[in-house]
This record gives structure tokens, C-alpha cells and sequence, in this order.
């Protein structure tokens, strides 16, 4: 019996054991194949280019030298030439990247990532954007044959790249997800327009506008939910505030006073960040122009961006890429230069549907029952049987039934893909009337575009395709009964602004301007960040290449002031314990790691505990911004709407209790906070941590969540133009690279680099050349 | 056992871990346990049974270190594992598969070839 036992016991812990070391759980590899010796995780060698390197049979001639920080530097005699070195160098760097993100817009996530892909896989498949992006690539061969042909040659240098590689070389997360990427597409650049414009403009919070707009009066939402304030600090110079908008009934009357909203709106983050600014000559104390943009992202490890320098002829452009577009975003050329930040435009739509009470598949359109209509997709789910769904639609859109509500979905974005055809032709512009031309096929995501030239000329411009809105529109849904608005804000309408007389531009995705378009309604969470840069930019002819780098470290959070004229109002007998004393001496530099700081933590936290119980006395999912409520204390007008009164004096006295006991509660590992960019698969073990950044929402330099994945400064005048830049994530998103996450210490003093041109003689670790 | 064939079956391991994969290993260790089962005397085959699995993991864990040097530390740099930790997790997977495809299936072996000769034996 005893033998049995064993026996039994023996060959269950071998066979579980063997069975634990070949399953592929989750898409991903296997236990035994991650960790093999020959082909594992550890095998994977980085690309290892040696001094100089031919690579013929290549269909294009360039070369292209690669310093320490693996910064390319391609000099190509034709501009195909230059986008398949491109290409070829995304792909050495970035091609699992590339794939992920390109598979996830194609809705072919699970694909890679297995089950853990389906959810996503649902959403983007419905856009169908695989075919849309065909349909683009096509409309492009016949409208902007060069563009077409600078994408084909830049597929061909991805693919060139991809076919060279043997299998231990190649990124070990094709590896460990079992994946062997797949031929890469010239269309399949587009699809990264599309991934953007999700991350960046795909917002959820109409049913929560809705219920906010149905139960609270106007007056309140005035009062604690406002939507401009006389500080508003607007992109275009010289734009006021309009009046306050009129109490107005909503037109939707989604929401009686007493329904619970049970919607789970996404989660979505408008103000990730980003800043630009350009300080004109009469600014600075050499007369140079200085144009400086932070792109701040949801941080990952890698980050998005990848930098390149390209000189074809006497063509020069200098900038970030994004992998998979072999295009400039934030950058110079020999004439003018740019930068962007997120727009936060509202493109993303959901009309309120009425369903036949007899015919679930009918739906109120423009006084009659209308059929939905249905498509039916198919996803591959990598180790499983393919998942097959079927989708309703309306006129307006795809049918999304969620937590009770029904409504159709229109986003904008998918509709069209323009933008990529526009930096193409910002990377040639030469003035600001080539760059506002470039820009007017420009598209999703909204950018805001600053701009200076060679000729000493800065402007501004907010280009997008902005959808019109009912009059009154106000950010909740809209009526799916009746036909859409159509048409999109005119391209001479947009918020724009050239060679302004306080000489400096700038944004922080602030509201752009008052001009009686409806853009979003969003906007009162951006105010001190936009704030704090027009005080820096104001301070006379003193600015100097090294203030341009320093502001983009600033920490100084413009709230705190204010705050504490806050505390002096409402509390001005209370004996104040130690904390808040130094706290109200403090100067708002939101440095990391100590004390003041970490209280000031806790205060913004207690803000935001306290705009969750004023949204739960309101019976109200949408809870007050951090900014709205510091306004509804400065204003100090309780808040009456057939509850009891909600008195600014007592909400402010809890508020600093709950900040007080917040504090109290904090550890001592809250006092060092740590950042943590997580893989972008998510894989445990492979995130990575930042300490001692500083920063908050309010300051110019944000980590908290969004960090600033590249930052630029630019100089500019008659003579030329110098670009000086860093990028958080380095240039590889290999992790078994020496330019995976390189540069984070540069970055986190701000140590900006430059290049010489792709031609001079330089220190370089390594010159491939492509040879026909 | 002479010192030679347990040096031979040391070997065997080793080659085995580094040059097959997965299903493949798991099944040509498991034939291996079965035939040390078979082969390796009845006294003490246990502790060099566990003695060579630990030297062959032991020896996989110094190849690693030594030629993938530049993987184990440039990942350990970009991520929160540590040199330690990859090299530990590679040779504790390699190790417990030793043991398991090797050590118990030789045991179980042992166990009935024991069994049936003290029957024979008896009879």
C-alpha cells in the first residue's frame, strides 16, 4: 500500500511538475521555455552593431551612425532612402512595440497576449480600422504619391530588419508571448494615429455630465462645478472669459431627481501633462528664440517615443518618432521648429437611444422605428477557438448597452486618419504659411501646435477635426432621436494665433480659447499648470537656454498660495499643529521626499475625499476637480439645492480634518515616493521605479501617473537652428538593451543632448551602411 | 557506481538541460530517471541520483553567469529583479525538473524492481 502511496504521490508531483514547466498560461510561454538555457529569456542577446556594418541587397542606399545613447543619425540621398533606415532602426529598437501596438488597433491583441487581449480586441475590432487603414493607405497613394512612397519604403526597412534577425536576437518579449511578428504593412502606420487618438481622446464621462446636468440646478453647478473662472489662462493670447453660461434646462432628461446612476464610466486622464511654450527674442538675453515642449504620457516602460535625426540632400529634420511612424512629431528642420501638446478635444459622442418597448431591435430615429443594423466580427484568440460577436448599429453609430443605459457610440477618430499626411508635410514646411497649410489635413488626436521659424516669427495653433455640437451642448450625451449634427469647425475658425504682441506662446492643455464652439467641457483642471508658465515667460529679457531647461523641472505648484489665503480665511483663530505651520510658510516647490510635501499629499487628497462627499450629497457620480474646488472655497457661496446647506466654511473646517488624519495615517514609505512605470505588457518583475521626482498635477513638471517621456529645448535664430533633447525611456524597448530606459538619470536632472549633423565627423559607436 | 559513470550521468543532465526544451526535456529526463532507476545499483542510489542533479544544476547556473553575463545584468538593470534572482529562478526551474523527471521516476522504479525481487526471492 505504501508503495502505491508513493508511487501515486511520485508520478502526480512529476506529471504537475512537467505539466506547470509546458503550459503556456495567458498567452504567455512556457515556464520551461522562458527560463531554457539555450532559447530563454537569458539566451536573447541585444543587437550588437559592430563599429562599421554593410548590409547589402537592401533596395536603398543610406547610412546611418549611431551614438551611446543608440540616437541614429541617417543621411540617405533620397527621402525612400531615408524612410527605410528609418524603418530598419524602429524595427531593430522597437519591433515588439510596434506589433503590440499595431495588433491592438487592428483588434488582433489576442493574438499575442491570448484571453488577456479579448476585452480590448472587442472594443477596436467594431472600428474595423484593419480595412480603414487600407482604404487610407490608398487614398494617399493617389493624393500624396511621395508620402505613399516614403510609408512603402519605410515598411520595407521594418520588414528588411525583422527577416535579418535570428531568433535569439530578437526582442525576448516575442519570446516570452510566443509570438512571431508579422510582416509589417506600409497602412499599419496609420493604425498608430488610431492608438493615439484613443489614449489621448476617448472620453466616457457623458452619462455622469448627463446625470449631473439633469440633477443640479444650474446655480450649483455654477458654484461648485464651473467651467471657466476669471484666471482662466487661454491658449490664444488675449482671449477673455465669456459670461457664464445661462441656466438652461437640459434637453436630455435622462435622470429624475431621485435615479441612481449606475453607469462605470472608463477611466480616462484628460491632463496627462504636456507643455510647450515658445519665448519670443524681446524674451530672452540673447535675442534668441527658445521653443521647449514635455510631452508628458501615461508612463511605460519603454516609453513611446524614439528619437532620430534625418538629413536627406540639404532636407534636415530632427525630432521624436513615434514606432511605427516614420514621421516627425515634436521637432525642427533647417527653417522652422514645433512642438504639441494634447488638445483634450471632445470627439467622442454617445446618443442616447429609445428602444422599441415591442421590438428590442428597433430604435426612435427622426419619427419612426428604425432597424439596428448588424455586423459580425471574428477575433483569434491565440491557444483557443476563435470568438465570434455580433454588433448593432444606429445611424449615429455602434449600440453599447452598459449598466441599464443604451446609447450609440460615434468616435470621430475612426472616421478618418489625416494626421500623419500633415506632419509629413510639417517636416517640409519652411514658414508659418507652409506649416498652417500642412496642417490643415491635420486631424485626431487635437494637438496644440507651437511654432517658430528661422525668420524670428512663434505662433500657435490648435489643429484638429473638432465636430459640431448642438447649440448648448454642454458635455453630457445626445439625443439619438433625432438626426446628428454634422460638420466640423472650419479650419480658419480654430484657435490660432501668429506672431503675438506679448511675444511668447504657449500651452499646457489648458481651454484654447472662448470663441463659440463648443471644444469640451473639461477644462477646470488646468489651470495652475499654464498659470505658473505665463508667470515664468513674463519675467523681461532674461531668459536664457539654461532658464528654458530649469523651467521644465519646475515643481512650483500656484495652488498652494492660494490655499493658504484659504486656510487664514476659514480658519484664521485655529491653533494649527506644527504640520500646518510649516505648511503655511512654504514656498509650493513640490519637492520629493519631504515632509511639507508629503502633507501638502495629503491635503490634495483630502480635496479629492471631500469633492467625493459633496458629489454623494449632491446624488451625483461626477465629483468636483481639485481646481473647482478651490474656486467654490474662494467664492464661498453655500451650496443650496434642496439639501442641507452646504456651507464653504464647514466643508473647508472637515476637508482639514481629513487632511489631518491622511497625514497621520501616512507611512514612512509615503514620505519617498516612488513612481512605477509598469511593463508594457505588464509582466511582474519587469516594471521600473523612479524615486525622487517631485512634482504634482499643478506643477510644470507632472509625475504623478503621466510623466514627461521627452522633453525638448530649441534654439532658434537667423544663423540656424540647434536642437537640445532627452527621452525618458531611452531608444530601445528591448530589456535586454543597454538603451532600454538609458537616459532616465539624464532625464530625471534634465541633461539634454545634442547631435551634430548626420554628416559630420563625430565620436560614434556604431555606422551601418545600406548598400543596394 | 564508479565515479566515472556518475560523472557520465552528470553530464548526461547537463547536456540534456542545455540542449532541449520544454516537452522534449521533460520526457528524455523522465527516460533517464527510468533507466538510472534500472541501472543504478540498489544501495544509496538516491543521494547521487540528488548529488548529480545538483551538480549538473550547479554547472548550468556557472553557464549561466559566465557567458550570459551581459543578459543577466543588463536585464537585471531595467527591471526590480536582481542578477540573483534571474540566475536563482533559471536554475530552480532546471533544478526541480532534475528532480522531479529523474530522482522520483528512478525512485518509483527502485521501489518496484525492489518489490518484485524480495517476492522473487521470497518464493
Amino acid at each position: 500500500m505504501k508503495r502505491i502511496i508513493l508511487t501515486v504521490t511520485g508520478l502526480v508531483v512529476t506529471g504537475l511538475w512537467v505539466w506547470l514547466t509546458c503550459a503556456r498560461p495567458g498567452g504567455l510561454n512556457s515556464l520551461g521555455a522562458i527560463t531554457s538555457y539555450r532559447k530563454g529569456l537569458l539566451a536573447h542577446t541585444d543587437v550588437v552593431t559592430p563599429p562599421a556594418a554593410t548590409l547589402t541587397h537592401t533596395g536603398y542606399e543610406a547610412t546611418i551612425r549611431l551614438d551611446s545613447l543608440h540616437i541614429p543619425r541617417i543621411e540617405a540621398a533620397t527621402t525612400e532612402a531615408q524612410g527605410y533606415a528609418l524603418g530598419y532602426m524602429h524595427a531593430r529598437e522597437r519591433s515588439f512595440q510596434m506589433q503590440l501596438l499595431a495588433s491592438m488597433v487592428m483588434g488582433r491583441l489576442s493574438e499575442i497576449l491570448g484571453e488577456n487581449g479579448l476585452e480590448s480586441d472587442r472594443e477596436w475590432k467594431t472600428f474595423a480600422l484593419e480595412a480603414k487603414a487600407e482604404e487610407v493607405l490608398a487614398e494617399v497613394a493617389r493624393t500624396e504619391p511621395a508620402l505613399y512612397r516614403y510609408l512603402v519604403a519605410y515598411a520595407a526597412g521594418v520588414n528588411a530588419f525583422l527577416q535579418q534577425e535570428t531568433p535569439l536576437q530578437r526582442d525576448p518579449l516575442f519570446m516570452v508571448w510566443n509570438y512571431q511578428p508579422r510582416t509589417w504593412k506600409p497602412a499599419y502606420s496609420f493604425l498608430l494615429q488610431w492608438y493615439l487618438s484613443a489614449r489621448l481622446a476617448y472620453y466616457d464621462d457623458y452619462v455622469n455630465k448627463q446625470e449631473l446636468l439633469d440633477k443640479v440646478s444650474a446655480a450649483v453647478r455654477n458654484t461648485l462645478y464651473p467651467e471657466t473662472s476669471a484666471q482662466t489662462c487661454f491658449i490664444i493670447p488675449g482671449s477673455t472669459p465669456a459670461p457664464a453660461a445661462q441656466t438652461k434646462q437640459p434637453a436630455l432628461a435622462m435622470f429624475q431627481k431621485k435615479t441612481p446612476n449606475h453607469y462605470v464610466a472608463k477611466t480616462y486622464n484628460k491632463s496627462l501633462g504636456s507643455n510647450n511654450w515658445v519665448a519670443g527674442k524681446t524674451h530672452t538675453a540673447n535675442g534668441k528664440i527658445y521653443l521647449c515642449n514635455d510631452l508628458h504620457l501615461l508612463a511605460t516602460a519603454p516609453a513611446l517615443l524614439y528619437e532620430v535625426q534625418m538629413q536627406t540632400g540639404n532636407q534636415l529634420v530632427h525630432g521624436f518618432t513615434i514606432p511605427g511612424v516614420p514621421l516627425v512629431v515634436s521637432g525642427y528642420n533647417r527653417r522652422i521648429a514645433w512642438g504639441i501638446t494634447n488638445a483634450g478635444w471632445d470627439i467622442t459622442e454617445q446618443y442616447l437611444l429609445r428602444i422599441n418597448p415591442a421590438n428590442a431591435n428597433q430604435y426612435w430615429y427622426n419619427n419612426r422605428w428604425e432597424n439596428f443594423t448588424t455586423r459580425s466580427f471574428t477575433i483569434q484568440v491565440k491557444g483557443k477557438a476563435p470568438y465570434t460577436f455580433t454588433e448593432q448599429y444606429t445611424v449615429t453609430g455602434r449600440v453599447v448597452r452598459k449598466n441599464n443605459i443604451v446609447y450609440a457610440l460615434r468616435w470621430h477618430a475612426a472616421n478618418s486618419c489625416g494626421s500623419l499626411q500633415a506632419l509629413w508635410n510639417v517636416m517640409q514646411a519652411h514658414d508659418w504659411s507652409s506649416f498652417r497649410q500642412a496642417l490643415h489635413s491635420y486631424d485626431y488626436p487635437a494637438q496644440n501646435f507651437v511654432y517658430a521659424d528661422t525668420e524670428g516669427h512663434i505662433g500657435v495653433l490648435c489643429a484638429g477635426k473638432m465636430p459640431l455640437k448642438p447649440a448648448g451642448y454642454d458635455g453630457g450625451m445626445l439625443d439619438g432621436t433625432v438626426p446628428p449634427v454634422t460638420g466640423y469647425i472650419p479650419f480658419d475658425s480654430l484657435p490660432q494665433s501668429f506672431d503675438p504682441a506679448q511675444d511668447y506662446v504657449f500651452s499646457a492643455n489648458q481651454e484654447p480659447v472662448r470663441n463659440g464652439y463648443y471644444y469640451s467641457a473639461r477644462w477646470f483642471d488646468d489651470l495652475y499648470r499654464p498659470k505658473r508658465i505665463a508667470q515664468l515667460l513674463q519675467q523681461g529679457k532674461q531668459l536664457t537656454w539654461e532658464s528654458m531647461r530649469r523651467m521644465q523641472l519646475d515643481v512650483q505648484d500656484e495652488a498652494v498660495p492660494e490655499l493658504q489665503q484659504l486656510v487664514k480665511k476659514y480658519l484664521p483663530e485655529k491653533e494649527w499643529p506644527a504640520s500646518w505651520k510649516s505648511w503655511m510658510q512654504w514656498n509650493g516647490v513640490v519637492d520629493a521626499g519631504n515632509d511639507t510635501t508629503l502633507f501638502y499629499q495629503c491635503i490634495r487628497q483630502a480635496f479629492k475625499q471631500t469633492g467625493k462627499e459633496l458629489a454623494a450629497a449632491l446624488q451625483v457620480k461626477q465629483t468636483p476637480s481639485f481646481d473647482q474646488l478651490v474656486y467654490y472655497f474662494e467664492k464661498g457661496i453655500p451650496v443650496k439645492d434642496g439639501l442641507p446647506e452646504l456651507a464653504p466654511g464647514q466643508v473647508f473646517t472637515r476637508l482639514v480634518h481629513t487632511a489631518d488624519s491622511l497625514y497621520a495615517a501616512a507611512g514612512k514609505q509615503a514620505r519617498q515616493p516612488v513612481m512605477v512605470l509598469p511593463q508594457l505588457t505588464s509582466l511582474p518583475g519587469l516594471n521600473v521605479e523612479i524615486a525622487g521626482v517631485g512634482g504634482n498635477d499643478n506643477t510644470i513638471n507632472v509625475n504623478s501617473g503621466a510623466h514627461a517621456v521627452i522633453r525638448t529645448v530649441i534654439e532658434i535664430d537667423a544663423t540656424g537652428i540647434q536642437g537640445w533633447m532627452v527621452n525618458a525611456g531611452g531608444q530601445s524597448g528591448r530589456i535586454n538593451s543597454t538603451g532600454y530606459m538609458q537616459q532616465l538619470n539624464d532625464w530625471k536632472v534634465n541633461r539634454l543632448h545634442t547631435l551634430p549633423p548626420p554628416s559630420a565627423t563625430a565620436t560614434d559607436a556604431a555606422i551601418i551602411y545600406l548598400k543596394k | 557506481m564508479k565515479w566515472y559513470n556518475y560523472m557520465m550521468l552528470v553530464l548526461l543532465l547537463t547536456v540534456l538541460q542545455l540542449t532541449l526544451d520544454n516537452a522534449m526535456l521533460a520526457a528524455t529526463l523522465l527516460l533517464t530517471g527510468v533507466l538510472a532507476g534500472f541501472v543504478i545499483p540498489k544501495a544509496a542510489y538516491t543521494h547521487r541520483i540528488v548529488l548529480a542533479a545538483g551538480l549538473a544544476a550547479g554547472l548550468l547556473a556557472w553557464l549561466l553567469i559566465w557567458q550570459k553575463n551581459d543578459s543577466v545584468y543588463i536585464i537585471s538593470h531595467n527591471s526590480l529583479l536582481s542578477p540573483g534572482a534571474l540566475v536563482a529562478v533559471t536554475v530552480g526551474v532546471h533544478l526541480i525538473t532534475l528532480y522531479t523527471c529523474v530522482l522520483i521516476p528512478a525512485g518509483i522504479v527502485r521501489l518496484w524492481k525492489t518489490n518484485t525481487s524480495s517476492q522473487k526471492n521470497s518464493i
